[in-house]
């Protein structure tokens, strides 16, 4: 157990490293993340003692040795920017996040599937070169440009949906009412996101399904007089689906981390969006914040 | 039957009504807890901060100081002794504000310097006494002209009866303050929450409710402002986008300055921008309006040889734009110099240094990226090269600045600069341009001249204001001679606001239209 554990260990082990030791192979001082603006008005004194308080004046490896220590106790530290915990900031975007990425994943591999299976069964139909078309279409289209298309269509030519937030800002709704209102909100953003994502499953489906379709056991199924319904969803869709989960697998990785591009401009502004703005004021001060604000004050 | 009401609610938020009872602002990012140890500093941050907490004076819409929590300050002792009389004035939970309460928060700041903006504001404060409930006394032990502005004006007063049993004040979140919004709700990532301050001594404060999102994208900005989700923005109008805005009748444009200044800086420490004459001739061959037209679309005023912006109290007009030279005329002063044409067309010095040269801009600022590049252009006719290279801000910021210290020298011959706005606001010329670096702290091209060292100092310690002119004045002329840097332009802001939600918008010069004066009678 330990032996096979180990690898991973030492490759969390790394990662965490990179990500401590990155910031600070950067030039530039740490200090105006710490004090904004004041940075140039501190005297050499002021600025020492800034340091010190962060603990930046210690040995690199005294700072790495606290950093994992503080770590393993489940503590980030404080953003050096909202001056609020780390975690705290993670956990108040993650929910918003995960419902994003979440329903749009689970849109989109649905509907994959389902037109994947489709166009695989009727090849060279009209679903299937619509479908074909679409999919090059929209795995061709930039994201961000099919969001922005999406907001002037429907928040600005027809303004039937909001432009921007996960709720109303000022409406205080409660149970259904808010619910709805939040679903109102997440329709544009979810929409682009399946649109983004849906390409790529409905090609990978339509691809396995077209080489299950042609196996001898298909046929079999076919002959026993099975409906062609059984034989698409239960004989042949299930034993295409392993590319098929493989790539929800990999999406499903991305869902926290991914989508940084799309919450810039999205309503549902999520964690992600959150380091997107602190690299939006040129920095990297989440990624920095979390491994040097090791000292939580 | 709450239920039903909800319900009702989303049913016309679902129709697009009910938006209008309200002010929606959009800002661009989250701008931390709000209180004066927690907020984001900069622009917006500091301007939602100022609605929720109060300073003993205030820049009015010219950036001049007024008295606001006071009801009068005077000096006496040449700038060093000053007494404050407050207004008969409240917290938002009713307490009265007091004296103690200023004495407070100056020593407050103080003892928590690491965590505040504010430790520089109230580093000049010798003594604070507080004769009676109303008056405070504070000695200062040098003159400090910029002692209404920079501190009085800036720092924020805090309830001594809620923060002084804070030891951390970065965890705390208790947002009461005297200001004429109340901060009612903060929901993280999305949106703040304010209403009225209903006894708020400065008069009347409107709309009742303000609600600031949070709009990351410009053009979801005003895509938003567009659709009538939002009716103004703390973002100024991408200059592209102003005639667009400007034809729609469902607008008001809100134009004026911004003191934020960019600059073409020189180390005028490395040959051959160490020589005055050279530096002359970059600046006749640099055409900072042809930057501006070309750039920023006419959205910005062109930069004063002074560095003061035309619309800075203490600007001097006799400084008005740079000796433009002609191609002849450049070619000539630079053979004076012994610059001589080689034979790819690069001027070669004497001593045999080309004139060639790395021009370091910042590669997050298209704007400076692009500037550099024109700049690029209109030397190169007269023989000389600067290369642009784009480097990440803090890179850049390391070579021209490192540390922050201009004691540390420099390692760069020219750059795409700037300051922001507090430089402008304060007329910092002594730390842009005193040769000492413990007072030229800003001075990281290492300029020197003794006459304007002599000037800046006696410019800090000049409280008189037509004084205080006339030595501006001068340490502008000589800086428009000598060119330690070029000021190539200020940007100017439009907002678009849509009057028929709200119209009572003000500009305030140097900062824009997110300011208390605009929810004021």
């Amino acid at each position: 157990m330990l032996r096979r554990s180990l690898p991973h260990l030492l490759v969390l082990l790394l990662a965490l490293a990179i990500n401590f030791f990155l910031p600070r192979a950067m030039p530039g001082s740490p200090l105006p993340y710490m004090v904004g603006e004041e940075a140039g008005r501190l005297s050499p004194e002021e600025r020492q003692w800034v340091l010190a308080h962060y603990g930046l004046e210690r040995p690199l490896w005294e700072q790495f040795g606290l950093y994992l220590r503080r770590l393993l106790q489940g503590d980030l530290g404080r953003s050096l920017q909202d001056k609020q915990p780390v975690l705290q900031l993670i956990l108040e975007r993650l929910p918003w996040t995960l419902l994003l990425s979440g329903s749009a994943l689970l849109l989109a591999s649905g509907l994959g599937l389902l037109l994947g299976a489709f166009a695989a069964r009727y090849r060279g139909g009209w679903l299937d070169r619509t479908g074909f078309a679409g999919a090059v279409l929209l795995d061709a289209m930039p994201s961000f440009w099919l969001g922005m298309l999406l907001i002037a269509l429907f928040a600005v030519q027809w303004p039937i949906l909001p432009v921007y937030g996960a709720y109303t800002a000022w409406a205080n709704l409660q149970g259904l009412a808010w619910l709805l209102d939040v679903g109102r909100h997440l329709i544009l953003p979810a929409l682009t996101l399946t649109l983004s994502s849906l390409a790529g499953m409905f090609l990978v489906t339509r691809y396995a399904m077209l080489g299950t379709l042609h196996q001898d056991y298909i046929r079999t199924a076919r002959a026993k007089g099975l409906p062609e319904r059984q034989v698409i969803f239960k004989h042949a869709l299930r034993n295409a689906a392993l590319p098929v989960v493989t790539l929800f697998m990999l999406n499903l990785g991305s869902l926290v981390g991914g989508r940084w591009w799309w919450r810039r401009c999205s309503p549902t502004q999520g964690w992600a969006g959150s380091c997107t703005r602190r690299r939006a004021r040129g920095t990297t001060l989440f990624f920095r914040g979390f491994c040097s604000s090791s000292r939580s004050r | 039957m709450r239920r039903i009401k909800s319900l009702l609610v989303v049913l016309l938020l679902l129709l697009g009504l009910g938006k209008a009872q309200q002010l929606v602002l959009a800002i661009p990012a989250e701008e931390g807890l709000l209180t004066p140890f927690t907020y984001v500093t900069g622009y917006p941050g500091y301007n939602l901060l100022s609605l929720v907490y109060d300073t003993v004076m205030i820049p009015d819409l010219n950036g001049v100081p007024q008295p606001w929590l006071a009801e009068r300050v005077s000096s006496t002792n040449g700038g060093r002794d000053w007494t404050i009389r407050l207004k008969n004035a409240q917290w938002h939970d009713g307490q009265p504000i007091t004296s103690a309460d200023v004495q407070f928060s100056y020593e407050y700041y103080r003892r928590y310097p690491v965590v505040s903006r504010f430790t520089t504001a109230v580093r000049s404060i010798g003594q604070i006494r507080t004769p009676d409930a109303r008056t405070v006394q504070i000695s200062l032990p040098r003159p400090d002209a910029n002692f209404e502005l920079s501190t009085l004006a800036d720092v924020p007063i805090l309830p001594k009866h809620i923060w002084e049993s804070v030891t951390d004040p970065k965890a705390h979140r208790n947002n009461i303050g005297s200001g004429p919004y109340r901060l009612v709700e903060i929901r993280p990532g999305q949106s703040y929450r304010f209403e009225a301050n209903p006894n708020y001594f400065g008069g009347r404060v409107a709309p009742q409710n303000l609600v600031v999102v949070i709009i990351r994208e410009a053009a979801t900005t005003f895509q938003a402002l567009q659709a009538g989700q939002i009716a103004a923005s703390s973002r100024e109008l991408l200059p592209e986008l102003i005639p667009q805005f400007a034809n729609n009748p469902s607008f008001r444009l809100l134009r004026g300055a911004l003191f934020t200044s960019n600059l073409l800086q020189f180390n005028t420490t490395a040959a051959p921008f160490n020589q005055v004459a050279f530096r002359q001739v970059i600046a006749g061959l640099v055409d900072p309006k042809a930057i501006v037209d070309t750039v920023l679309l006419g959205q910005a005023t062109v930069g004063s040889p002074g560095f003061l912006h035309p619309q800075s109290p203490l600007h001097n007009p006799e400084v008005a734009g740079y000796a433009r030279l002609s191609l002849a005329q450049a070619e000539q002063r630079l053979d004076q110099l012994g610059f001589r044409k080689g034979p790819d067309g690069v001027r070669v010095g004497q001593d045999g240094q080309r004139l060639e040269f790395e021009l370091l801009a910042p590669a997050n600022n298209p704007l400076r990226l692009r500037a550099a590049e024109l700049i690029a252009r209109q030397v190169r006719p007269a023989g000389i090269v600067f290369q642009v290279r784009a480097l990440e801000p803090n890179t850049l910021t390391d070579r021209v600045w490192p540390e922050f210290d201009v004691s540390k020298g420099r390692n760069y011959t020219l750059a795409m600069f700037g300051w922001s706005a507090p430089v402008m606001n304060q007329a910092n010329l002594r730390g842009l341009f005193h040769s000492k670096p413990a007072l030229g702290n800003l001075n990281i091209g290492g300029y020197a001249n003794p006459t304007v060292d002599t000037l800046t100092e006696r410019l800090v310690t000049t409280v008189d204001l037509a004084e205080r002119k006339t030595l501006a004045a001068r340490v502008q002329s000589l800086v428009a001679r000598d060119l330690p840097f070029l000021t190539l332009w200020y940007p100017d802001a439009t907002y678009a606001v849509r009057p028929a939600v709200f119209d009572g918008w003000k500009f305030q010069r140097g900062q824009g239209i997110l300011n208390k004066f605009s929810f004021l009678p």
